[in-house]
């Protein structure tokens, strides 16, 4: 797979002084055959980065395509498929359901794609750390707990690339570790990409490419 | 697990209202419907309680129009007021016979006792007859006249006149095989026909021959030209609603009819007026119950964006949620469909058994009507529709924002 921004600018970004980098108002290309770290300021667009490579928002100018298609043009079941087959994220507020517990959030993933066994997600959570939480309600889990319940729904699809935007931010040095061998794992068995943001250090991946906005 | 996320700012307040709205409004709508269905029966003839009703009509005879020769017909300013009433959908004049006629048969032939009598024949549009019938037509030259007695005169005949005399029951079947003598005679001319009985009616209390025939034996033996004369009964074509209203102009004009056709005009007429608001109440309170439930829908669709917006995020389709919402309504108003369709077959036998108990002329006949059954599946199938119609562009507007 492979997204190109040609000329990209959010409409937010538009007033703002700009970060001589190489994404906004240029050519960029993101192949899923890369792992791209995307390094910034605070406020310079890195989750808006992630949410335009998600489809999630279309106050920009300029074009985004996904394998030639505009993504303007992508209708909802459009992403919709994307989003079950090729892209995958873990969203910097993670978006989990808190009055559902941890185990049911995975499964509302795994259950549209059937991604992986129970074993596997029992398997995932203890590496992770969390396998005795999984009962818990989400609501009730620590912030750390709950981005690691999200990488699990995150990876409980088959994709082509992965979007990690801060995800590892309430873990400990050990825990992210842990945590990024089981995504780079993943990404690995699935021949995928994966796009980081993060205001700290790259530490635990290892990048093909950085990305300066 | 998605239902709960899907439902979980439902308010069972809230729904058992709209609910309850849908249910009462849905049973007035289909009870109405049933109502109005048996009451036409009892009407009969398989009329509708708005069907058309004939009514033949003169001006009131009395001392003074017979002593001093007073108008007794029907000009065209009368016939041009009568349709231009509310309702009246036609009027014609009845043509009468201005020649003297008499009815024979010879003793013994076809079985018949010999019999002679003088009657009259009278002619209305075609329009206005309730017997269909391929033989009612005569031309020029043709010597066999098709006629139209009312049903009543055989009831007489049969239940009246044939036991004191010794002489048989008679069917229409074997009325229609006999022909009689029809002797025609005027200042201009004489001729004996044929005639043959082609049917019976209940509409019209004359006896009919047809309008080509009448014009054509005024002008040969009377010497009388079609339309030359003023008539002096005219046949009215009202639609049920408008009765009320004709029944007063007739009263104002010193019209005579039937009373008892007029009465039952009004009855019904009165009875159509009070379907049709009942029917109206109840589309009323269906419309708010499926306002109520539309903005319900938005209500829930709008407490729950940030779920949906989620759910739709990670991978679902706004087709599947959809899917999971309308299949509740679509459950909620099959229910109330069939607990109103439910009240009304069981209300009716109670309803029969109250009017049988004050009349016994008044029967509710068999079960519920086809048309209430597929009215209700029309309303729960405009409601399930119209709350599809919401909330999927309730789905999609979120799906892109």
């Amino acid at each position: 797979m492979q997204i190109t921004l040609s000329q990209v600018l959010p409409r937010p970004l538009a007033d703002s002084p700009l970060v001589q980098g190489s994404v906004w108002k240029s050519e960029c290309t993101i192949n899923s055959s890369e792992s791209l770290f995307v390094q910034a300021p605070s406020g310079t667009g890195k989750t808006t980065l992630v949410s335009l490579l998600y489809g999630l928002r279309s106050d920009y100018e300029g074009t985004i395509s996904i394998d030639g298609t505009d993504i303007r043009r992508i209708s909802l079941n459009g992403w919709a498929e994307l989003r079950r087959l090729k892209i995958s994220a873990v969203f910097q507020d993670l978006r989990l359901f808190g009055q559902l517990t941890a185990l049911e959030n995975i499964h509302l993933k795994n259950n549209l794609t059937g991604a992986l066994t129970p074993d596997e997600i029992a398997g995932m959570a203890k590496a992770l750390g969390v396998d005795h939480r999984l009962n818990q309600s989400c609501g009730t889990l620590s912030l750390g707990q709950q981005q690691r319940i999200a990488v699990i729904r995150a990876l409980a699809q088959p994709f082509e690339l992965l979007l990690l935007d801060e995800p590892f931010s309430h873990l400990d040095d050990n825990n992210a570790a842990i945590a990024a061998n089981l995504v780079t794992e993943h990404c690995a068995r699935r021949n995928a990409g994966l796009v980081l943001t993060s205001l700290g250090g790259s530490a635990h991946f290892s990048f093909t490419r950085q990305l300066i906005i | 697990m998605l239902r709960r996320l899907l439902f979980q700012h439902r308010q069972t307040g809230t729904l058992i209202v709209a609910i309850t709205g849908a249910f009462i409004g849905m049973f007035l709508l289909l009870a109405a419907l049933q109502l109005y269905s048996d009451v036409s029966k009892i009407f009969g003839s398989g009329q509708n309680l708005n069907g058309t009703q004939y009514l033949v009509i003169n001006k009131k005879v009395n001392l003074l129009n017979t002593l001093f020769g007073g108008k007794k017909g029907f000009e065209q300013a009368d016939l041009a007021a009568l349709k231009a009433i509310e309702g009246v959908q036609n009027a014609a004049p009845l043509t009468t016979s201005r020649f003297k006629v008499t009815v024979s048969t010879e003793d013994g032939q076809q079985g018949l006792p010999g019999m002679y009598s003088q009657i009259f024949f009278e002619a209305v549009p075609d329009g206005f007859m309730d017997v269909k019938t391929s033989d009612w037509r005569w031309k020029e030259g043709d010597r066999e006249v098709p006629i139209i007695i009312p049903r009543d005169y055989i009831r007489l005949y049969n239940f009246g006149f044939a036991p004191t005399q010794g002489l048989p029951q008679l069917t229409e079947e074997v009325l229609g095989l006999f022909s009689v003598n029809v002797n025609v005679s005027g200042p201009k001319g004489s001729a004996t026909f044929k005639g043959r009985l082609v049917g019976f009616s209940d509409r019209i209390n004359s006896i009919l021959a047809p309008q080509g025939f009448i014009d054509y034996a005024n002008a040969t033996y009377s010497g009388i030209a079609p339309g030359s004369e003023v008539p002096s009964r005219v046949i009215v074509a009202c639609e049920g609603r408008g009765m009320g209203k004709l029944a007063a102009y007739f009263a104002d004009n010193g019209y005579e009819t039937n009373a008892e056709n007029l009465r039952s005009g009004r009855l019904q007429a009165a009875l159509n007026v009070l379907m049709t608001i009942i029917s109206a109440i109840g589309i009323l309170i269906v419309l708010l119950a499926l306002l109520s439930f539309l903005l319900y829908a938005q209500l829930m669709l709008s407490k729950s964006s940030w779920e949906l917006q989620t759910l739709i995020r990670i991978g679902y389709t706004p087709a599947q949620l959809c899917k999971r919402y309308i299949l509740f309504y679509a459950l909620v108003y099959a229910g109330v469909l069939v607990l109103a369709l439910l009240c009304v077959w069981l209300g009716k036998p109670l309803l029969g058994n109250y009017l049988a108990s004050q009349s016994p002329d008044l029967q509710l006949e068999g079960g519920m009507s086809l048309n209430v059954v597929l009215a209700g599946f029309a309303c729960a199938a405009v409601f399930t529709g119209a709350n599809l119609l919401a909330i999927w562009r309730g789905l999609v507007k979120l799906a892109r924002s």
